[in-house]
């Protein structure tokens, strides 16, 4: 039982940013032997680009079929598994490693913890994760466990530099068709929308807690937004609610944004949010609930009612 | 009639997920359970109206199932009043420390499999644990195809089309027979809102009640779960926020004057 398994990630030819992030969680755990990545698929340019600086091996699955499909994935990884024993195996709390990751720790009957925030090895994993929204931070440990399926949550480390390691590449056992028990039909891109709100410097974000629930209670913030010069964002809920246009969601599932300045007006920060704008220059928050885990990453917070912080930005711009 | 199997016997598992109210404190590794406030987790309500929807739409049956302490009953009764036919309760006695995810599916998985469903239901995550793995879990254990994060969902035929949302808005179809199991991520549908029919009749329908012990599972490895906590923290208050003091007028005037500096006007 030694070593660290990372499960990469690519998705229409091209690796994930996490696949590096946790090829740098992977090297935090080196004490917990050597680094093995996962690819699966064949593809040997996203092989090379995974030999990154720390990596002992990587390892190719060549797949079935073309795009990610969980029950192979599920498949290849409890086949590396019962093949290298590794101690820890790394994938990220994403879309597709949340399709499988705990499908196999409940198979493999392995120590499991998704989201989580942070990994470290001494004589044993110790992981810290958030619970209600980030508000409280657990660590968890794993007694007893030969191996621990870890999802990491995309942001939480720097992506490692692309190659330039020294690693081995070695192809594995390919994933037999039977394994197959879903057909991907096709990808379909999100609507552009009247606005790339990417482009923007200066984004006006809105959320559950200015209480709007339909278009109409958005139009004042329109008028805000056109008025001191930001284009208007809102988190899930609004879009959810068919309030504000799927083009104008910030977080995972939407888009993700670097303006100079970010200013929240009722948004809680859900991890999915902050995932879309946590790399912002500068953060304001506006939330009458101190304990909203915005706060945790803004610069700047009020905890002034809304409205009359609303009725009053105009005026001061 | 169309072809293939069109009724369909459809289970949605749901979790009575906590928030905190805004005093909540840290006992020990737990969150005092004063401070908890229990409610259906808001993935799970999407869920129950996806199956009431296909139900609609096919005929057949909606079963909910949930695990827990007695918020449980709430949170099924709240889906018994949305529609659902009847409730699985799986009472967990052990109130302050949750069964995990890993957990919570084999709990369910052993309350369900004899149902023998040709669709099962979960959140795709719940608003407190957000661990996202009790569907996956569960599909895996009880051996049925699954595909997580689903914003929309049509069964024709014996085959269920179903859109994943992928990072950054990218949707991806996909098909797949069933028996199978789908994690449903919010804005699927509109969920309803129990009308007072409805709530009359919730508490006539019927609840079977079971326990971990019952389902022939053992207590001890379930309670253990997948991980073992060791801390229950508050992240560190060095993160914070500069917070702005005044009122309305005052803080919108130094927001504004942040702003002006930041953006370089």
């Amino acid at each position: 039982m030694s070593g660290v398994l990372v499960i990469a990630e690519a998705r229409q030819g091209t690796l994930r940013d996490v696949s590096f992030e946790l090829i740098t969680a992977a090297c935090e755990l080196a004490l917990a032997g050597p680094v093995t990545v996962a690819l699966i698929g064949s593809d040997s340019t996203l092989a090379s680009q995974l030999n990154a600086a720390g990596v002992s091996e990587v390892v190719t699955i060549a797949s079935p079929v073309s795009e990610f499909e969980p029950h192979v994935s599920a498949a290849a990884v409890g086949a590396l598994i019962d093949e290298l024993s590794p101690s820890v195996v790394l994938a990220g709390h994403t879309i597709d490693s949340i399709g499988f990751g705990a499908a196999v720790a409940a198979v493999k009957n392995t120590g499991f913890a998704a989201d989580v925030i942070s990994v470290a090895w001494d004589d044993g994993l110790t992981v810290q994760r958030g619970v209600y929204g980030d508000k409280f931070i657990q660590s968890l440990e794993f007694p007893g466990r030969a191996t621990v399926v870890v999802l990491v949550r995309p942001g939480a480390y720097a992506g490692a530099p692309a190659g330039g390691g020294s690693a081995s590449i070695r192809a594995g056992v390919a994933v037999d068709t039977s394994v197959v028990k879903s057909e991907h039909l096709g990808f379909e891109s999100p609507e552009a929308g009247d606005v790339d709100i990417t482009k923007s410097d200066f984004l006006l974000a809105i959320g559950r807690g200015t209480g709007v629930e339909d278009q109409s209670d958005v139009e004042p913030f329109y008028e805000l937004a056109e008025k001191i010069g930001a284009t208007l964002v809102a988190s899930r809920p609004l879009v959810d609610a068919g309030a504000v246009p799927a083009a104008r969601q910030v977080g995972q599932s939407g888009k993700t944004v670097h303006p100079k300045v970010y200013l929240a007006l009722g948004v809680s920060g859900a991890v999915q949010h902050l995932m879309g704008m946590r790399k912002a220059d500068t953060i304001i928050a506006v939330n009458t609930d101190r304990g909203a885990p915005i706060f945790g990453i803004a610069q700047y917070g009020a905890h002034t009612d809304l409205e009359d912080v609303v009725r009053a930005l105009a005026d001061a711009f | 009639m169309p072809v293939g199997k069109e009724t369909m016997k459809i289970v949605v598992a749901v979790k009575a997920a906590s928030s905190l109210d805004g005093s909540a404190r840290i006992h020990g590794d737990v969150v005092d359970p004063s401070s908890l406030e229990w409610e259906v987790n808001e993935w799970d309500r999407f869920a129950v109206e996806t199956a009431l929807q296909l139900k609609e739409g096919h005929a057949g049956e909606v079963v909910v199932v949930s695990v827990g302490g007695d918020e449980v009953e709430d949170a099924l009764l709240t889906a018994l009043a949305m529609g659902a036919d009847r409730a699985i309760q799986v009472n967990v006695e052990d109130e302050g420390h949750k069964l995990d995810a890993i957990s919570t599916a084999r709990v369910i998985a052993a309350a369900i499999e004899s149902e023998a469903p040709d669709l099962v239901l979960c959140g795709a995550q719940s608003s407190d644990g957000a661990s996202a793995a009790v569907g996956t879990a569960l599909a895996a254990l009880l051996d049925m195809p699954r595909v997580a994060v689903v914003s929309s969902i049509s069964y024709t035929g014996g085959e269920l089309t179903v859109t994943r949302e992928l990072e950054g808005g990218l949707l991806e179809k996909i098909r797949l027979p069933i028996p199978a199991l789908i994690t449903v991520q919010t804005g699927i549908n509109e969920p309803r809102y129990a009308n007072l029919r409805g709530i009359r009749q919730a508490g006539s329908k019927p609840r079977a009640q079971t326990t971990i012990g019952e389902l022939g599972l053992d207590e001890d490895e379930i309670s253990a779960g997948s991980a073992q906590l060791m801390s229950l923290a508050s992240p560190s208050a060095s993160a914070g926020a500069q917070i702005l003091e005044g009122d309305g007028a005052s803080v919108a005037s130094q927001i504004a004057q942040i702003i002006k500096s930041k953006m370089g006007s």
